[in-house]
């Protein structure tokens, strides 16, 4: 847990940690950047989702509208960089993030943390081993439980399948959500049998041609929903029904997949053995395995590491591709000291937002050095 | 003691007729706007007309020992709240469930799966989240979060839930409903799927008081109501 109140000499020693920290981010080329505390709450909201939403602070304004407590630093960071025009940077910053608990717990709801982010730069594999590197360096213990992942195993998986496009975007859509997913998969496995008497009902209708004078009973029509939206959804469902999207091997596929956990050494190799004929899935291999010698070449002892194709799906939705944590050994439910990944797809969206039609690679991590600092404290790596 | 009862309309009087009935005679001023009343033969017991909805709060805090509302107001405004109230006794009245309703006329939507589905597609088409107007927010997002919806919004509504589809700035209500009529009446269809949470009226305790010496000093009080409080 950590404390509410840090005074005397370990407030001087938690500064000087939060410092060697900032320095050290600031020496691989990266440039301190000051983001508000307070952000506009309005393309954050929407963005973030319901979900998590519920864990930020909202401020209202009578003048500026709801403004929002600074739950963390990557999005107003892809921003100002996005507007920046720039293609390739890497920026750091130090600074408190708010968050509400869902729960009583000892967790706290403000908290610091140092983080990096790195943009452009196309070799991604190198990309993502350096902002590791650079973050084991600055965590700077030798015994620490390392996990990773990489979120495009599994993108890459189901955009191999032989599938149509609805089915794709309904798998990629639930990656963070494991019961979902689940439930997506056994759907398009056996779509007949999900739909109940009503939906049959429905679709023989649209089948028959009579479904508009079905829905024209209805009377008024409400809300932004148009009956042609229904026709479109039924006939997708009708689609469902005609014929399976899933095989039984792609099902055993994934969710072999979803069980590879082993050494990252021994990853790309374990998902080559699922798989002779998955162009794609061999790709997310060879990146695995330049990345691993990347990792290899900047002296990271990769043997140390674990890798879980699963890791990261149950985190933030927007990571990607690569990810990682870093936490104690033999803790394994206390706050880990750091942790990072890719996140792409973010900075696409913003970019888009803003009129951009290219958008740079983004890779990022953070450090909780309150975290870090106590467990030193506590190890007596630090007085 | 201080017990936070209802202060308006048919709960109230359903509340005080429960109370008489049990030989706990409540009674209020001649004057029906009037907050003012007293409880026959229990001169320690305060009695205070309050909002429904105001009296989970004060329960949680201590400032009520007892009060009767509705068991979805106390899991709305209490986080994990069977830390800070218990229940008592129900009262038998006031039976709602929170329901998820749609338009009629989307015959292809029954369950979650299908919500979630067209929250996508409307995400993708019109440009924003699928719009789901509510005033129970805690519920409303802890039972979606455990289901795994997303491409949704919560807009907050204090009344007239029901008319903001028609007004075009929500597609999908979450309310309470006892018979299901004022969805209806504004062409809506609830979800056949399990309630959200079964509601109904109850007396309540606040756990910040001793229980034990709540009942030592008002023994007949709790007696007259068939209650066990250590129980």
């Amino acid at each position: 847990m950590t404390k509410l109140f840090i005074v005397g000499d370990e407030r001087v020693s938690l500064t000087k940690e939060v410092e060697r920290l900032v320095t050290l981010f600031e020496k691989t080329g990266s440039i301190h950047v000051e983001i508000p505390t307070l952000l506009q709450s309005d393309l954050l909201l929407d963005l973030y989702g319901e979900e998590l939403n519920s864990r930020t602070y909202i401020l209202s304004d009578p003048v500026k509208g709801n403004l929002m407590l600074r739950p963390d630093f990557t999005v107003p960071i892809v921003q100002m960089h996005i507007k920046s025009n720039e293609e390739k940077a890497q920026y750091c910053y130090s600074g408190k993030v708010w968050r509400k608990q869902d729960h009583l717990s000892s967790r706290p709801s403000e908290y610091l943390q140092v983080g990096i982010e790195c943009f452009g730069g196309n070799n991604i594999a190198k990309e993502d081993a350096k902002l590791f590197s650079i973050i084991n360096k600055a965590v700077g213990l030798t015994h620490l439980k390392i996990v990773t992942g990489d979120l495009g195993v599994l993108r890459s998986a189901i955009n191999g399948l032989e599938i149509n496009s609805r089915c794709k975007r309904a798998l990629l859509r639930q990656l963070w959500r494991p019961k979902r997913f689940l439930q997506v998969l056994k759907y398009f496995s056996n779509s007949a049998s999900y739909l109940n008497d009503e939906k049959r009902h429905i679709i023989d209708l649209l089948n028959s041609g009579k479904l508009m004078k079905k829905l024209n009973i209805y009377n008024p029509i409400i809300g932004l929903r148009t009956k042609k939206d229904i026709i479109d959804r039924v006939s997708e469902l009708s689609n469902d029904i005609e014929y399976n999207q899933l095989k039984s091997s792609d099902v055993n596929l994934l969710e072999n997949l979803l069980k590879i956990s082993c050494s990252l050494n021994e990853a790309s190799k374990n998902i080559k053995n699922l798989t002779y004929s998955h162009e794609y899935l061999k790709r997310s291999a060879i990146l695995l395995e330049n990345r691993l010698d990347y990792l290899a070449q900047l002296e990271i002892d990769v043997k140390k590491i674990d890798f879980e194709v699963s890791f990261g799906r149950t985190s933030m939705e927007y990571y990607d591709g690569f990810v990682f944590e870093m936490g104690p050994i033999n803790k394994v439910s206390s706050i880990p000291f750091a942790q990072g990944g890719r996140y792409n797809e973010l900075t696409r969206i913003l970019s888009d937002l803003e009129g951009h039609e290219k958008s740079p690679c983004s890779v990022g991590a953070i450090i909780r050095p309150e975290i870090l600092h106590a467990f030193k404290l506590n190890e007596g790596i630090l007085r | 003691m201080k017990l936070g009862v209802p202060s308006k309309g048919r709960l109230k009087k359903e509340v005080l007729s429960w109370f008489n009935h049990k030989g706990v005679e409540i009674i209020t001023s001649e004057d029906d706007r009037s907050y003012a009343a007293k409880v026959t033969g229990f001169s320690d017991i305060q009695l205070f007309f309050l909002p429904p909805v105001e009296i989970p709060t004060l329960l949680s805090k201590g400032v009520l020992d007892l009060g009767v509302t509705g068991q979805d107001l106390i899991e709305e405004k209490i986080p994990e709240w069977d830390n800070y109230v218990k229940e008592l006794k129900k009262l038998g009245i006031g039976h709602a469930d929170l329901v998820i309703a749609v338009p009629e006329f989307w015959v292809d939507v029954s369950n979650l799966e299908d919500l979630d589905e067209v929250a996508k597609i409307f995400r993708n088409k019109i440009g924003f989240r699928l719009r789901i107007a509510t005033k129970y927010h805690n519920l409303a997002r802890k039972y979606l979060k455990k289901f795994g919806m997303t491409d949704y919004m919560l807009i907050d509504s204090q009344g007239a839930t029901e008319g903001l589809i028609k007004n075009e700035v929500a597609e999908v209500v979450i309310d309470i409903t006892s018979t299901g009529q004022t969805f209806k009446s504004n062409n809506l269809k609830i979800l056949p799927i399990d309630p959200i949470i079964k509601s109904e009226v109850a007396l309540f305790a606040s756990l910040k008081r001793k229980q034990k010496i709540m009942l030592d000093q008002n023994k007949s009080f709790f007696k007259k109501l068939s209650i066990n409080l250590l129980d």
